[in-house]
């Protein structure tokens, strides 16, 4: 039984799944008609974006760092490629490119100011979400911008079920994201640095590149979401993104991410996300207003943290064998 | 020794002097900015922004973060308003709010102190769930207009007189106090604090209580200017607090900095912020500002403590 207990619990996605499973099996009794297949593939093409997201931020954190200027990167990218697309005519896929090179140009910003300034991640990051958010709305004057191309707005219903590109993406992202992470040098060092930096620096690990990389892949990430969430919209407006970095680290945290870094899962991520989607569904269902959902989520997000500490203390205990079954 | 001729200078001197600067710049360029009324409303503005910048500088002191600082205010500065239409006195409202800001400042103190919860992630949560309750509670109702007896007292001196009351008290319980000068241990070395005996989890309590007895006394005095209060009134405010602190010099890893420096970093952002006002400027182009200025302060302050 211990056996049991202490193998449940070294398993960081249990938490995560069976939440994820609870709120599914509350969905079907209180409102069986919602489990149809056309609401949950529209809910996934919506959450794909916030997945992308939160399988950068599961790197970032995995080294003990955070980023909470995501949402505002969103934004940024957004006004960027609606500006230079709607209001000055470029090409709207030079203006999707532009428009990733500035939100890659925030993450590197970020993950420069940690590894060579060796500032705090969290000072950083808040500071570049205040600029990047300010940026999205001086460019665009605080006004949506709408007039894209159809070719680009296709982007956001591609057949099957305007689900190609969003889904492809995040399915990219994801198996790459889990990969890096599980079977690759970077990973190893990635979650060897989050464990201890300077144990990991001894050992001859790249600690500054791996802490520039993940930055900037995340920046990257939330710069492709940025250019999703338009062209599904099909306008761009400064409030883009705003409050993700909420959901998304409380989506990485849910699914079995240790927020001080050195242990990372990417599939415990997409369950955080999934759980996160269905819950807001339930949610709307419930007719709770935005002002519920806030406090609900708010609830969750310290939970979540608040149950993985709690995992790992029982999980030690189990194992020093303190605690009878 | 030239070394340490240049470290008895003290930390808030270079950012004083950055502050005339800009006063003078904008002052030159803009000649109305030192009109009475203008001055007036800085006044204002850097009475609510400082009283929050003291109790941030506390909880930053000890290397932690309080994000939840504006929904503390919109929630305790809400059940006062609504205990003065209520018909209750102002008086007694004012004790009700500080009594809510520090029992929501506890919540916080006790999840990141004794249930070691990352202060980032509980103080993102409480700014959700408190903005919501407040929201809720007022039912998205801006709570005012409020008895004459109190908004009166928002445009005498009021603010000014509270914002000196928590300079002082903030400063004096920092420098002067045995409690004060644990914070410090706490935030420059955690574990020699502990091995010195001091019990770190409630000095790390401690200082949400103060960061929300502050986002209460900002609440009243803001509440009293305007004469009322609506739950989002105070939206973003967390980052100008954060701003004001770093940039005061509080270095964010714990251990060092002062209220007074706070200050000086909270009148930066307010009158920068007028500033861009009067010379016409996008409103929104505060947040860039603020984002530059937050960087450029903790990046001075990582180089001079790598020296």
């Amino acid at each position: 039984m211990r056996g049991l207990l202490a193998r449940f619990l070294a398993i960081r996605e249990a938490p995560a799944g069976c939440l994820l499973l609870g709120i599914f099996a509350a969905l079907a009794v209180s409102r069986p008609e919602a489990l149809n297949a056309a609401d949950l593939l529209d809910l996934t093409r919506q959450y794909a974006e916030l997945g992308m997201i939160a399988v950068g931020l599961t790197l970032v954190i995995g080294t003990g760092g955070i980023d909470i200027s995501v949402g505002s990167t969103v934004g940024a990218t957004s006004v960027v490629l609606g500006v230079l697309a709607t209001r000055m005519g470029v090409n709207v896929w030079l203006a999707a490119g532009i428009a990733l090179a500035v939100a890659a140009a925030i993450g590197a910003f970020n993950g420069w100011s940690v590894m060579r300034l060796r500032l705090q991640p969290v000072v950083v990051t808040l500071a570049a979400m205040s600029a990047a958010r300010g940026l999205a709305y001086v460019l665009s004057g605080g006004m949506s911008m709408s007039g894209f191309p159809d070719t680009f707005t296709a982007l956001g219903r591609l057949a099957p079920w305007n689900l190609m590109v969003p889904v492809g993406m995040l399915a990219i992202t994801a198996v790459s994201g889990h990969l890096l992470l599980c079977s690759s040098t970077f990973g190893r060092g990635l979650l060897a640095l989050g464990a201890s930096e300077e144990a990991a620096r001894l050992s001859g690990i790249a600690v500054r590149r791996i802490k520039l990389m993940v930055y900037l892949i995340t920046g990257l990430l939330a710069g492709m979401a940025g250019v999703m969430t338009t062209a599904r919209v099909i306008t761009a407006v400064p409030d883009a993104g705003l409050g993700y970095e909420f959901e998304a680290i409380t989506a990485v945290v849910m699914g079995g991410t240790k927020l001080n870094g050195g242990e990372a899962t990417v599939i415990g991520t997409l369950l955080g996300v999934a759980t996160m989607a269905v819950l807001r569904r339930w949610l709307n269902l419930m007719g709770a207003t935005d002002i519920w959902k806030m406090l609900f989520l708010g609830v969750v997000l310290i939970a979540a943290v608040g149950l993985d500490i709690f995992r790992n203390w029982l999980a030690a205990r189990v194992k020093s064998g303190e605690t009878r079954i | 020794m030239a070394r340490a001729k240049f470290q008895k200078i003290p930390r808030e001197l270079p950012v004083f002097l950055f502050l005339l600067l800009i006063c003078s710049a904008i002052a030159v360029a803009r000649p109305i900015f030192l009109d009475p009324l203008n001055l007036r409303g800085l006044g204002r503005d850097l009475s609510i922004a400082g009283i929050m910048a003291v109790g941030m500088t506390y909880v930053i002191l000890t290397g932690g973060i309080d994000l939840s600082v504006a929904s503390v205010l919109a929630v305790s500065s809400g059940a006062a308003a609504l205990m003065m239409l209520a018909g209750h006195s102002p008086l007694l409202a004012c004790i009700a709010a500080l009594a809510v800001g520090s029992v929501c400042g506890a919540a916080n103190g006790f999840m990141v102190a004794r249930l070691n919860i990352p202060p980032i992630i509980v103080t993102l949560g409480m700014l959700n769930i408190l903005q919501a309750v407040a929201v809720l509670a007022s039912k998205a109702m801006w709570l005012g207009p409020l008895p004459d007896s109190f908004s009166g007292l928002g445009h005498s001196l009021l603010p000014l007189a509270m914002l000196l009351f928590f300079i002082l008290g903030g400063h004096f319980a920092l420098s002067n106090t045995r409690w004060g000068r644990h914070i410090y241990a706490v935030g420059g070395n955690e574990e020699a604090a502990r091995l010195a005996g001091i019990s770190v989890p409630r000095i790390r309590a401690s200082v949400y209580i103060v960061s929300g007895l502050a986002a209460a006394g900002a609440g009243i005095v803001m509440s009293s200017i305007n004469s009322g209060i609506q739950a989002n009134d105070a939206l973003g405010y967390e980052l100008t607090a954060i701003a004001a602190v770093v940039i005061g010099g509080t270095s964010i890893s714990g251990g060092q900095g002062s209220v007074p420096g706070s200050i000086i970093g909270a009148a930066i952002t307010i009158v920068l912020r007028n500033g861009l006002v009067l010379l016409g400027m996008e409103a929104r182009w505060s947040d860039i500002i603020i984002g530059v200025a937050i960087f450029l302060a903790v990046a001075m302050d990582s180089l001079r403590r790598r020296g």
